[in-house]
């Protein structure tokens, strides 16, 4: 599944949750989740840059 | 990890921020709240008590509302009375224990700059306290600082309470820590949620994304020639 569904599911659970502890909870997976990807993101192109740097061929 | 948090507020009972941080950290097990204007209304502190307290944390979390860019008086009151006697030679030695500080102040953080209305930045005003962690052995953390609070959005009060949690029951902010610590504390609501099965697969799409972030790191620490931590 990818991550804008998993946020739309997550979103939903928030919205249902009846504590306040929980939904918080929520939001800050979501926020997780985004960073996470972001993370992956910049790794993968460090990793493609580095190995593409011809002066260390 | 056992955390003792020590509040120093004058008018506790009517702080709106020291009542959500309150609130916050309820469910957690392994902290001990201790508010000295309350236990202590005269300041004048039961040392051997306090010692006992100190000795049973892990971590040690002064918090506060900044007053003249400082603490209010019982905090002092306590440093004074509960670190040395004056019967005590030698200082006494927290080796092993971590000392984090929660601040609360009615300026915007942005403000806390050269060059702003306050001037100097939030580190160099609390550095008194960074001092003297390091004279008793305590491992100083970065603060946690709560400005503004009542100008909060509902998202960003959330996000405070996650926060404060995470200061409370982790030793450090670092990323890999706090996406462990969310992911236990997802697992832990799995059992109570009619949400199972959609939990358990953002539970597993978290550790996925985890471990494939760790794998990465590895690589890059091994294209960079870096011993991977």
């Amino acid at each position: 599944m990818n991550n804008e569904a998993l946020i739309q599911q997550l979103k939903m659970l928030q919205k249902k949750a009846p504590a306040y502890e929980t939904r918080a909870l929520y939001q800050e997976t979501i926020i997780l989740l985004k960073a996470q990807t972001r993370r992956i993101e910049q790794a993968e192109a460090e990793i493609d840059g580095r190995t593409w740097n011809h002066e260390t061929w | 990890m056992r955390t003792l948090v020590v509040i120093a507020h004058p008018d506790y009972d009517n702080s709106g921020t020291q009542a959500f941080l309150q609130a916050s950290a309820q469910s957690l097990s392994q902290v001990t709240w201790h508010i000295l204007d309350q236990v202590y209304p005269d300041l004048h502190m039961d040392i051997i008590a306090e010692r006992q307290l100190i000795q049973q944390a892990d971590q040690i979390i002064f918090q506060f509302p900044l007053y003249w860019y400082s603490a209010p008086a019982s905090l002092y009151a306590w440093l004074d009375q509960v670190l040395q006697t004056k019967h005590e030679e030698t200082l006494p030695d927290f080796s092993g224990k971590i000392l984090g500080l929660v601040v609360s102040t009615g300026t915007d953080q942005k403000q806390f700059a050269a060059g702003r209305q306050e001037q100097f930045t939030l580190s160099e005003y609390l550095r008194p306290f960074e001092g003297i962690a390091r004279k008793v052995n305590l491992q100083y953390r970065a603060p946690l600082i709560i400005s503004q609070f009542s100008y909060l959005s509902e998202q960003q009060k959330m996000h405070l309470l996650i926060t404060y949690q995470q200061y409370l029951t982790l030793k450090t902010d670092h990323f890999a820590q706090r996406q462990t610590w969310l992911i236990q504390r997802l697992q832990t609501l799995v059992k109570n949620t009619e949400a199972e099965s959609q939990l358990t697969g953002i539970i597993a799409a978290l550790e996925a994304n985890q471990e494939h972030l760790t794998d990465l790191t590895e690589t890059l620490q091994m294209l960079k020639g870096e011993p991977y931590e």
